[in-house]
């Protein structure tokens, strides 16, 4: 048994040393791991998410360096020569790898830049979604759809990026088309109304309704509303139908496209439009 | 209206209903105001709710940490200070509590929230906000909807200076209560598009209480220096 312990690898290093290398890397591995769950427990509702797992890693990584370091003496390594050896192998293994190294590279850009952090609604390339976490090597997003996505970090920091949340406010805009025969200044008056009591349709940028263009079948009012980035989506999604039965109330209507067609009457010299009625007797319809 | 509260108990005010009424091994919470209701089961030794004013940034939905305060304009001359009485809304908080720990059990309110955005979309903040009348004594508003906010106004700059936004950070806001609820502070104002607020530790007057921060309730202990004081840094009008 002591025999097998004592059994040369490679150079001076014995099983034995190769063992207690890898007892104390295991064992500053499960320390690690149980430090992260420890802080993850304790600093969940104090620290953001994004900021939590970054204290997380770089404890874990401290405290693998730190076994590393504690098991290094049983290998007998000389510093010096561990620098010169990393340093060769660096390079060699940077040529070898230059995608990785390129993904390590963006990847730090990405974490020092700051061009989304972890939870922003973003767009990268033609990819949409949640950032769900940012990685050295790549960074996941989650789609609206719930898909699972990695994205390599040389494409994101290659790629157009979209964040919707980076800015606090957002601006979206309805159109919404009444009647000719509706009032649109009290159509205005009620939109107003009723965004004056949404806590989260800004005050300040205030949001701006107005009459846009007269269209073919109607008056088109234009909302131009602010709201806090986070919560823009749920505005939307709202106020709409908020407006649309606000405005129907109010005894106005959307409008259904409409045409009026001519019809030439050939035993009179005259046009004239055809109503239903008329259209109904004479044969013809009015579309 | 409000303090602690031992339970099993029923209360039903104008403003609004809550009742803690004991079910089997637990307590049932029930809150009424306005037509928002809110039922929840409380599983806790300590049978006893804390009902105090809180920080109002809490409705709907947390969505930011600042209070935005907007007052008919006031114009300060060079070096000077004066003191004026505004307005804050207010959210009602109930607490459950183990040995100094609190849970923020509901929060409720009757007046509206409405949001605002101070400075710009790229380097503002979201604000709650909230439109004060102005006036140089304190007042008698509504303990349900409105506290009081005694500002000192101080012009540090050279010139004269409209006034007429304040806004402050919600992580440091002691708010104090009796049957009416307030607040000091003051603004200092080091120019036209920079100032800071600060609220104070100090009661209105004598005998008022601290009510219980939420951000006790969230656990956020360590408040630095820093989130103290807020620098206006666009503007104060």
């Amino acid at each position: 048994m002591i025999e097998i312990l004592s059994t040369v690898v490679f150079g001076t290093v014995t099983v034995f040393d190769l063992i207690v290398f890898s007892f104390i890397v295991a064992v500053s591995m499960v320390i690690a791991n149980l430090a992260g769950m420890y802080l993850k427990k304790s600093l969940t509702d104090r620290v953001k998410k994004d900021e939590l797992q970054k204290i997380i890693r770089i404890v874990q990584a401290m405290i693998l360096l730190i076994g590393i370091f504690i098991s290094l003496p049983s290998f007998k390594v000389d510093f010096a020569e561990l620098l010169l050896i990393g340093g060769t192998a660096g390079i060699i293994i940077g040529f070898a790898s230059q995608r990785l190294v390129t993904n390590v590279g963006s990847g730090i850009f990405l974490i020092f830049e700051r061009p989304v952090t972890i939870g922003d609604t973003v767009k990268i390339g033609e990819t949409a979604g949640v950032i769900e976490e940012i990685r050295v090597l790549s960074t996941t997003i989650k789609t609206y759809e719930g898909i699972y996505i990695r994205i390599p970090n040389e494409k994101v920091f290659n790629s157009e990026i979209t964040n919707y949340v980076a800015n606090v406010a957002r601006r979206f805009e309805y159109k919404v088309g009444i009647r000719y025969s509706d009032d649109a200044g009290k159509a205005m008056w009620v939109i107003n109304e009723l965004l004056d009591a949404h806590p989260f349709v800004l005050k300040n940028p205030s949001p701006s309704v107005y009459v846009d263009e007269l269209g073919d079948n109607a008056v088109i009012i234009m909302i131009r509303i602010w709201a806090p980035s986070r919560e823009w989506w749920a505005v939307r999604t709202e106020m709409l139908w908020k407006i649309k039965v606000a405005l129907e109330n109010e005894g106005m209507s959307i409008p259904f496209p409409q045409r009026t067609v001519w019809v030439q009457d050939t035993t009179s010299s005259e046009k004239r439009p055809v109503s239903s009625a008329e259209a109904a007797k004479e044969g013809t319809d009015r579309i | 209206m409000f303090g602690r509260f031992a339970y099993p108990c029923s209360h039903a005010g104008k403003v609004f209903s809550i009742s803690i009424e004991r079910d089997g091994e637990f307590y049932r919470y029930r809150r009424e105001c306005d037509t928002d209701r809110v039922e929840k089961i409380i599983a806790s030794a300590e049978p006893a709710v804390y009902i105090h004013p809180v920080e109002p940034v809490h409705l709907p939905k947390e969505v930011t940490r600042f209070l935005e305060i907007v007052f008919p304009p006031i114009v300060i001359e060079p070096d000077s200070h004066k003191t004026v009485y505004l307005t804050f809304p207010i959210e009602i908080g109930v607490f459950v509590a183990r040995d100094e720990d609190y849970q923020l059990l509901d929060v409720f309110s009757r007046c509206l929230p409405k949001y605002s955005l101070y400075g710009t979309p790229e380097n503002g903040v979201i604000t709650r906000y909230h439109k004060s009348p102005i006036s140089d004594t304190p007042g008698n508003p509504d303990p349900a909807c409105e506290g009081v906010l005694k500002l000192e106004i101080r012009n540090m700059s050279r010139g004269w200076v409209e006034v007429s936004h304040a806004v402050f950070e919600s992580y440091f806001m002691p708010i104090f209560y009796d049957d009416t609820v307030a607040m000091s502070g003051e603004l200092i104002i080091f120019s036209k598009v920079m100032a800071e607020t600060r609220l104070s530790t100090l009661p209105l007057h004598e005998g008022m209480e601290l009510a219980i921060p939420a951000i006790k309730a969230r656990r956020i202990i360590l408040v630095d220096v820093e989130k103290k004081t807020f620098l206006m840094e666009h503007g104060v009008n």
